[in-house]
C-alpha cells in the first residue's frame, strides 16, 4: 500500500542527532550525563552528543544541572506531548494568517479539547446505527 | 486630466460607492438570509453564503465597469475638461486601494498554495491504488490531514497515519468527500473569498459558514453517490477529529474548532440520506430574463443616467 516509512512527527521539529538523543533520554527514563548518552552512539564523537545536548538544553527541550563535574541532562516533556506541540504547531502554521493561506479543503480543521466526549458519544451513536443496518439486512 | 485618467477615476469611484452600499445592504441582510438558508441542503446553503458575500464586489465590478464606464465611454467627448473633485479622486484611490489588496491577497494564496503543494509534494509518496482524477500523495506530517490542495491542477494529501490507522472503507469514503470539493470547485471558491475586501466579523461569519456548509455540501454529495460509505465517513469524522492536535488560536475557521461542526456532519451523515434539490430551468430563466431587462433598461435609460451622473460628479465638493 504505502511503502515509505512512517517517521515520527518530531522528525520536522528537530535533526537527526537531536532526535536520537532524546530517543535515548526517554528510553533511559532518568537523568543521564552526556557520557551515557554517548554510548549509545558507537560512531559519534563524545563533543558532537555534548553539542546536541547543549543545544537541546538551550532550545528548552531538556533539564539539566550540575552533579559533580559533569552535566546531568532530562527531557523535560514526554515524547507525546512534544508530538502534540509539534503537530498543533504545524497545524496552526496553515490555518493561521489570512490571504498567505494556502488554498486547501480540510477534512476536518481543528477541534477544541472538550470534545473528546462529544467524539466518544458521536462514536456510540455510529456503531448503534452500524448494528441498526447490520440487523435491518 | 486625460480622458482616460478622468474614465478610470469615475468607473473608480462608482465602483467603490456601489461597493459600500452594496456592503452595508449584506451586512443588513445577512442574519435574514442565514436564517432563511437554515433549513435548506447544505449545496444550496452554501451557494447563497458564497452569492451574498461576494454581492459587494460583483455588484461593485457590474456597477462600475459594466454601467457607469460604458456610459462614459458612450456620451463623454473626448476633449473634456470637466473639474475633478476631491471627493471623486479620493474614490477612486479607495477603490484602486482596495482593488490592489484584491489582487495581492490572490497573489499571496496562490503563492502560498503552490508552495505547499511542492513541498508535501517532494515530501511524500504517490499513491497509486485510489482512482481519483486527481494524484493522490501520502505525507508525513504530525497532523491528520486530509486535504484537497489547490483548484487548477489540485492535488490529494493523505496523512500516512491515516493511511496506516484508517480501514479501506473509511479512506474511500474521504477521498469520495475531497472529490466532492473538486467536483464543486470549492477550492477557487475559497480563492475568491479569500480576495473579498473585510467586511470585518459580518465577512468573517459569513466565510465561516460558508466553510461549514461546503463541508456538509461535500459530505452530502459523497454520501448520494456511494451510500455505503455514509457510515465509513461519520466514522472517518470522528476518527479524523480525535487525532487532530488542539490548536489554541485558530480565528479564521470560526466556530469549526468549537467542534460543532464535526458534530453536526456526524448526525447529518447517520440520518437517511436526502436527495439534492432538483435542478430546475426556472431560476435560470427568471436570471437570464432579469440581465436581459437591466439591459434594454439601461440602454433606453442611458441618456437619463448620463445626465443624473454628470449632476452628481458637478455636485461633488
Amino acid at each position: 500500500m504505502f511503502s515509505r516509512r512512517p517517521q515520527s512527527g518530531l522528525a520536522s521539529e528537530f535533526g537527526t542527532l537531536e532526535l536520537r538523543v532524546l530517543e535515548v533520554l526517554w528510553r533511559l527514563g532518568s537523568d543521564a550525563t552526556v557520557r551515557e548518552v554517548n554510548a549509545d552512539f558507537p560512531g559519534a564523537a563524545y563533543t558532537t552528543v555534548m553539542t546536541t545536548m547543549d543545544r537541546l538544553h538551550r532550545k528548552g527541550i531538556l533539564d539539566r544541572k550540575k552533579a559533580g563535574r559533569a552535566f546531568v541532562y532530562r527531557p523535560r516533556f514526554s515524547r507525546e506531548a512534544l508530538e502534540t506541540a509539534a503537530a498543533a504547531r504545524a497545524l496552526g502554521t496553515l490555518l493561521q494568517g489570512d490571504s498567505a493561506r494556502p488554498v486547501l479543503s480540510f477534512l476536518v480543521e481543528a477541534v477544541s479539547r472538550e470534545d473528546a466526549q462529544l467524539l466518544d458519544e458521536l462514536e456510540r451513536l455510529i456503531r448503534e446505527k452500524r448494528r441498526e443496518r447490520e440487523g435491518e439486512r | 486630466m486625460t480622458y482616460w485618467w478622468l474614465a478610470a477615476l469615475v468607473t473608480f469611484s462608482a465602483a467603490a460607492l456601489i461597493g459600500v452600499i452594496a456592503s452595508v445592504t449584506t451586512a443588513a441582510l445577512s442574519s435574514y438570509v442565514t436564517r432563511r438558508i437554515e433549513r435548506r441542503v447544505p449545496a444550496v446553503r452554501a451557494q447563497a453564503l458564497l452569492r451574498l458575500r461576494l454581492f459587494p464586489v460583483m455588484a461593485a465590478a457590474v456597477g462600475g465597469f459594466g454601467v457607469v464606464l460604458p456610459l462614459f465611454i458612450w456620451f463623454e467627448p473626448r476633449s473634456t475638461h470637466e473639474r475633478v473633485a476631491a471627493t471623486l479622486i479620493a474614490g477612486g484611490a479607495i477603490a484602486a486601494w482596495l482593488l490592489a489588496g484584491m489582487i495581492w491577497r490572490c497573489a499571496r494564496a496562490l503563492a502560498a498554495t503552490r508552495t505547499l503543494s511542492r513541498t508535501w509534494r517532494v515530501e511524500g509518496a504517490r499513491a497509486g491504488k485510489f482512482d481519483t482524477p486527481f494524484p493522490v500523495f501520502v505525507i508525513d506530517r504530525p497532523f491528520p490531514a486530509v486535504a484537497v490542495v489547490g483548484f487548477h491542477r489540485p492535488v490529494l494529501f493523505i496523512a500516512a497515519q491515516l493511511m496506516n490507522e484508517c480501514p479501506e472503507d473509511e479512506l474511500r469514503a474521504m477521498i469520495a468527500h475531497e472529490c466532492a470539493h473538486v467536483d464543486a470547485a470549492d477550492n477557487f471558491k475559497r480563492l475568491l473569498l479569500r480576495m473579498c475586501p473585510t467586511m470585518g466579523s459580518i465577512g468573517r461569519a459569513l466565510e465561516g459558514a460558508w466553510d461549514r456548509a461546503s463541508e456538509e455540501a461535500a459530505d452530502a454529495s459523497a454520501a448520494t453517490r456511494l451510500p455505503a460509505l455514509a457510515l465509513p465517513l461519520a466514522q472517518a469524522l470522528v476518527r479524523v477529529a480525535r487525532l487532530t492536535p488542539v490548536v489554541p488560536t485558530v480565528a479564521p475557521v470560526s466556530a469549526f474548532h468549537a467542534g460543532g461542526n464535526v458534530e453536526t456532519r456526524v448526525r447529518r451523515l447517520l440520518e437517511p440520506i436526502v436527495q439534492p434539490e432538483a435542478e430546475t430551468t426556472l431560476p435560470r430563466l427568471i436570471f437570464c430574463f432579469g440581465v436581459a431587462t437591466a439591459l434594454v433598461t439601461l440602454i433606453i435609460t442611458a441618456p437619463a443616467l448620463h445626465q443624473a451622473m454628470e449632476s452628481a460628479v458637478a455636485w461633488l465638493p
